[in-house]
């Protein structure tokens, strides 16, 4: 059941922004060809040239070059922070909108429900991200000289693979830190829609639990720092036991939270 | 077989009492209406009995299990709305019904689709209101319930397509379920109900084997209607 | 089918089988149809067409045979019967709404004879 929530759920979320995605990566194709086949030239590769950590700025750079550029760099950092909006207008919709009968009827436990929105959510977010992040190599790749950039790129990947464990522990935190995030906006509106549908009054009940919630977060977050139980270390990156603790108890606080709003608080 | 029992259910919401006390109970192979106007807490009561609302007071179980998810396994709403995404084909609403209810009857839902003349491929947005209405309804009696509860299945709907619903509606019963059917059109469907309940105001006024209820008065389901309700 | 309004609707059903065997549309050893199928036509409840099975069954206008289906009985007797009992009753009804509008007995007679030797016009005029 859990499988076929998750497939169901990128499916609508795939089908919500389909259109968005392929305009994207057009535009993006149009501007980058427009650039490179219009505004491009030695000057431009020049500026692209990353030595030893530092950008040196190129001469004679016309202004629509320099305002595609931006253009570019703001649509990949918009489309890698999509998915986080989409989700959370998606999950209101899904509890308010006219497809919450579908949505309710599904005989399913709560929490799976609530899971498979946020693996969804995370998967998307994933997706998006990758392609953000594509995007500005492709981008950077096409203007500039393509063995400099190659070199880097080895360097890169050098660093990956010696800290291969701190890299995969740094995505997973990043993950996971996400899905937090969410869970705690999911709880949000949860809270929220268990005492109206009716936005003008959800959205500032809403609103007020989110700040009471992270406020006593920051709060209890502080206090622990005093007390960091252990200190111990998985590779070259230090964690604090006590706070470890307090991310996972506050993600399952918020799935189970939620969970149980969504069976026996929510109501058409 | 007790279908569903509702006891003493009362709903409120913060300015209006939505149904006070109300008391029902559907035995298998009956198909049965519950009727009342606009308002009167007809809808209320559904979702109540398919787990989407909860009751202030008072019991309510499905074949004697309480409503949640457990009880949604067997129960089939049809709600009187559009409640499919425009962006689904006939193939892919289909299909997501065959995934989350393990009782849909893949070979009753290529009939029934037949029957009312649609195809897998059309898409929700470029269907009329009828053929919405339609394609709610193969999706809902094609599921193998024990209740299947049916809000407003003519609304909106043509007479030659009223006919196709009612017709669906018969052929789908079987003695091992129950059918709760709300509708305005008391006339049309009157003659298809074993028993009904009279909802006015939250309460029920009147409820019987609508037999009985004709023969007693020596009235029509409608003009009984009609009296119950005329202010 | 249009149904009155408070008699039972499987009388009412009953009574149209038995006017269908009346006119010759349904003859003795017909099968009639499933209890699904009159509900489908009819647009009624199968219980109802349950009752109308066991009212024909029990006037003996029809009878069952297990796993194959329920058969109109045969025999001209049947016929004659319901022919005379149909009549009785359609009549019964025509000259009780008729006596409510406070005919005689002459008025209904020529009111009769009128409406036949009518009919009878039209069918030669064809």
């Amino acid at each position: 059941m859990l499988g076929k929530l998750i497939a169901y759920e990128l499916v609508k979320k795939w089908k919500s922004s389909k259109f968005l995605l392929l305009g994207y990566v057009m535009v993006q194709a149009v501007i980058m060809f427009v650039i490179r086949v219009f505004l491009w030239n030695e000057e431009i590769s020049k500026g692209f040239y990353i030595n030893g950590g530092s950008v040196s700025a190129g001469n004679n750079v016309s202004a629509t070059f320099i305002l595609l550029t931006v253009l570019f760099f703001i649509l990949a950092f918009f489309i890698g922070a999509y998915p986080f909006i989409e989700s959370i207008y998606r999950y209101e919709r899904d509890l308010s909108g006219k497809q919450a009968y579908l949505e309710l009827m599904i005989p399913a436990v709560g929490w799976m429900k609530v899971l498979a929105k946020l693996i969804a959510t995370v998967v998307g977010l994933a997706i998006c991200g990758t392609l953000s992040l594509i995007s500005m190599f492709l981008f950077f790749m096409v203007n500039s000289n393509f063995r400099y950039l190659m070199d880097l790129v080895g360097q890169f990947l050098d660093l990956m693979a010696g800290n291969g464990l701190e890299v995969a522990l740094m995505i997973l935190f990043m993950l996971f830190s996400l899905a937090s995030a969410y869970m705690i906006i999911f709880f949000c509106i949860s809270v929220a829609k268990s005492f109206t549908h009716k936005n003008t009054i959800a959205v500032p009940i809403g609103i007020f639990v989110f700040i009471i919630f992270t406020a006593c977060l920051g709060l209890v977050s502080g206090y622990l720092s005093r007390f960091p139980i252990v200190t111990f270390k998985i590779g070259e990156i230090a964690f604090m036991l006590s706070s470890t603790l307090l991310d996972i108890a506050v993600i399952l606080a918020t799935l189970a939270g939620t969970s149980w709003l969504i069976e026996k608080k929510i109501e058409h | 077989m007790i279908t569903l029992k509702a006891e003493n259910i009362i709903k409120n919401y913060f300015k209006k009492s939505a149904l006070s006390g109300v008391s029902i109970q559907l035995e298998q192979g009956k198909i049965v209406g519950l009727l009342g106007p606009n308002g009167s807490g007809k809808t209320t009561f559904l979702k109540l009995a398919t787990g989407l609302v909860r009751p202030t007071s008072g019991s309510i179980t499905v074949c004697d299990r309480e409503i949640g998810y457990r009880s949604k396994e067997l129960v089939a709403l049809l709600p009187d709305s559009e409640f499919l995404y425009d962006w689904m084909t006939i193939k892919e609403a289909r299909d997501t019904y065959a995934a989350f209810f393990a009782d849909f009857d893949m070979k009753r839902f290529v009939e029934l689709l037949d029957f009312m003349k649609l195809s897998e491929d059309m898409k929700v947005k470029s269907l009329s209101k009828g053929m919405k209405e339609k394609l709610a309804l193969a999706l809902t009696l094609s599921r193998d319930a024990r209740l299947i509860v049916l809000d407003e299945p003519l609304n909106g709907v043509d007479p030659v397509a009223r006919e196709q619903i009612l017709g669906a509606i018969v052929r789908c019963f079987n003695q091992e379920s129950t059918i709760l059917i709300t509708s305005h059109l008391i006339n049309e469907v009157e003659s298809i109900l074993d028993e009904a309940y009279f909802l006015k105001e939250g309460k029920i006024v009147l409820h019987g084997l609508t037999d009985v209820l004709r023969s007693e008065r020596s009235k029509s389901l409608d003009e009984l209607y009609r009296e119950v309700f005329a202010c | 089918m249009k149904f009155n309004d408070s008699a039972p609707i499987y009388l009412q059903i009953v009574e149209k089988i038995k006017a269908d065997i009346v006119a010759g549309k349904l003859k003795g050893g017909d099968k009639l149809p499933s209890v699904r199928e009159i509900a489908e036509n009819f647009k009624v409840n199968p219980n109802t067409v349950q009752r109308v099975y066991m009212e024909l069954e029990r006037e003996g206008v029809a009878y069952p045979q297990r796993g194959i289906g329920t058969f109109i009985a045969e025999g001209e007797e049947l016929v004659k019967k319901l022919r005379s009992t149909q009549a009785y009753k359609y009549t019964r009804r025509y000259v009780g709404e008729m006596k409510e509008l406070g005919m005689g007995k002459e008025e209904v007679i020529k009111n009769v004879e009128s409406v036949l030797e009518e009919d009878k016009n039209d069918h030669t005029e064809g």
